[in-house]
């Protein structure tokens, strides 16, 4: 490990695949076969940078976080360092003492942040006070392994160990800020989520509709930033070919097999597969934050309906991220932040 | 309930809370061809100026075109209305509004550049000339960009090179490998697993992510290949 001149930040002394920077998500490219990717578990991205401070809405850019899949991280701080872990209830260490989630934490030069197995839920994010820095790709830092974009390197590389994240160090004390724990992320196994039905599924087995409806399905160990496949008793899957066409996060696609696959994130651009609708933005989230073996119910839901519920729930964030800018600005005009 | 509206023979599609797929195919029942693909093309180029900073994504395609919109400023009916005043205006105009642009890109056919080159021309009991005659004398259209960043599909190869997929995908084809797969060919913009025919190599880059448009054709735009030399390709960049 070696260490650059006047650089510092947060060293990563354990990490994975499945530790990557991401933000917001990367719009524009589409049509030149650019996924979309951004934090799968958006809500909680925002959440753990509003609760250092770092002020964002929900109609706009998210400062990088660090996404962390399933665990099994640590990090040294280098300078004093501000930071909070949101998502996932993954046990947290500071100096070998349990620490909370939905809180800001204060690292000193030296001291020693561990991130254990996840107990519920896929993902977990970390953000800094200031935010990573990153090279943008078109507009945006998200991580996507497969096309080589984004990331620490902007060529897609994940958090390794051995890396020193470059962020900015606080002066000050602890603010203290945290979450109630009613709008903490809840982990639940078995999982209710919304589908609203596309215009394919007009050519499916008449009784497709109810049957997606009352059947339970499965996550299995085949599920990825890309998407998520599904186990359980198949659906009649559809015999008719389609030109490949765009395709959009949360889509629900039933290949030949007629076990279904939701696309997250990193989706494909364009596909062939008939597709019987799409997932909410949230119910995305949540399915994102499933693990493997947990379970899921699908409900359809009128698309202006989903949109309407979609508005609320970002209303509600944003009166969660004001709340929690309206306790920094108190830390600031009390003077604890900056000298 | 799925489907929104028809306007001027589109069909608007509700593909999720935020996503209208506009299809196309009722304009064209014989299936993805050059005239579909100029509407495809209008459509696409006006759409920004009409949705401004509603608009989040587009993805055209052989026959459609996904439309993602900021659920905060607009909805489907909104989105929808737009288009009932635009679309028809778009696609009725007597000149069309976008035209196409022909590309053309170099390809170095060999072996020592596209290792299927000579199994493709016996595959069609044709001689490598003839092969490379069949398919640098065609004007492809662009149909589709995706699977990977830069990879275009462009169709239609003459009837006699239709090559089906290898049996089993190369772990690692060479980026600018010009490729043909059933109806289809392509040029793999970066090295990547692939299962199409490699019949030669394109020496200039094709995706560029800092370069703005990051790519030098659209869907909708016309590619020809122009066969090259070695000395040419090496010229131009090219790497064997």
């Amino acid at each position: 490990m070696t260490r650059p001149e006047q650089q510092t930040g947060l060293w990563v002394l354990q990490s994975h695949s499945g530790v990557q920077l991401q933000d917001a998500g990367r719009f524009g490219g589409a049509a030149a076969g650019l996924t979309q990717g951004g934090a799968v578990d958006l809500t909680s991205a925002r959440l753990a940078n509003a609760l250092v401070g770092n002020h964002n809405q929900v109609s706009g850019t998210c400062p990088a976080v660090l996404e962390i899949t399933l665990g099994a991280a640590a990090f040294r701080a280098e300078q004093p360092t501000l930071l909070a872990v949101t998502g996932a209830a993954m046990p947290l260490l500071l100096n070998r003492q349990p620490v909370a989630r939905y809180r800001s934490l204060l690292l000193q030069p030296g001291d020693l942040l561990e991130i254990g197995y996840s107990r519920a839920g896929a993902r977990a994010y970390l953000a800094v006070a200031g935010g990573f820095a990153a090279p943008a790709v078109c507009g945006s830092v998200a991580t996507v392994r497969r096309e080589m974009v984004g990331g620490l390197d902007g060529q897609g590389a994940c958090v390794s160990a051995g890396t020193l994240l470059a962020c900015s160090g606080y002066q000050g004390a602890d603010p203290a800020i945290s979450l109630p724990y009613l709008q903490h992320y809840h982990h639940q196994s078995l999982r209710r989520l919304a589908l609203v039905p596309g215009a394919q599924l007009t050519q499916a087995a008449p009784d497709f509709a109810m049957l997606l409806q009352s059947r339970l399905f499965r996550i299995t160990a085949r599920s990825d930033r890309m998407g998520v496949q599904l186990g359980g008793e198949p659906l009649p899957a559809s015999a008719s070919q389609l030109y490949s066409e765009g395709i959009c996060l949360g889509a629900m696609q039933i290949p030949p097999s007629g076990l279904p696959i939701v696309m997250l994130n990193d989706h494909q651009t364009i596909g062939g597969y008939p597709k019987c609708g799409a997932l909410t933005r949230r119910s995305a989230e949540l399915l994102g934050q499933a693990m493997t073996g947990d379970l899921v119910r699908f409900h359809w839901c009128d698309a202006a309906q989903a949109l309407l519920q979609e508005r609320q729930r970002l209303q509600q964030l944003q009166q969660q991220l004001d709340m929690l800018s309206a306790q920094w600005a108190e830390v600031i005009i009390a003077g604890g932040q900056h000298d | 309930m799925s489907c929104l509206a028809t306007i001027a023979g589109v069909r608007l599609l509700v593909h999720s809370e935020q996503a209208l797929l506009l299809d196309f195919s009722a304009l064209s029942p014989a299936g993805p061809g050059p005239a579909l693909m100029q509407k495809i093309q209008t459509v696409r180029q006006q759409l920004p100026a009409l949705l401004g900073s509603h608009l989040l994504e587009l993805v055209p395609s052989y026959t459609s075109i996904l439309l993602i919109f900021d659920l905060l400023q607009t909805d489907h009916s909104s989105v929808g209305q737009a288009l009932a005043s635009a679309l028809p205006l778009w696609l009725n105009a007597s000149a069309p509004a976008a035209q196409g642009k022909v590309v053309e890109l170099p390809c170095y056919y060999s072996a020592e550049s596209g290792p299927d080159l000579h199994q493709v021309a016996a595959l069609h009991q044709l001689s490598v000339a003839a092969l490379i005659r069949l398919h640098s004398q065609q004007q492809y259209q662009v149909y589709a960009i995706g699977f990977a960043p830069g990879f275009a599909y462009l169709g239609f190869t003459d009837p006699r090179i239709n090559t089906p997929r290898l049996s089993s995908p190369r772990p690692l084809v060479a980026a600018g490998s010009v490729a043909i797969a059933d109806r289809q060919t392509a040029v793999y913009p970066a090295p990547s697993p692939g299962g199409w025919h490699l019949l030669g190599n394109c020496p200039v880059p094709l995706f560029d992510l800092n370069a703005s448009p990051m790519m030098p054709f659209a869907v909708g735009d016309t590619v020809q290949f122009v066969p090259v030399e070695r000395s040419e390709f090496l010229r131009l960049g090219g790497q064997l």
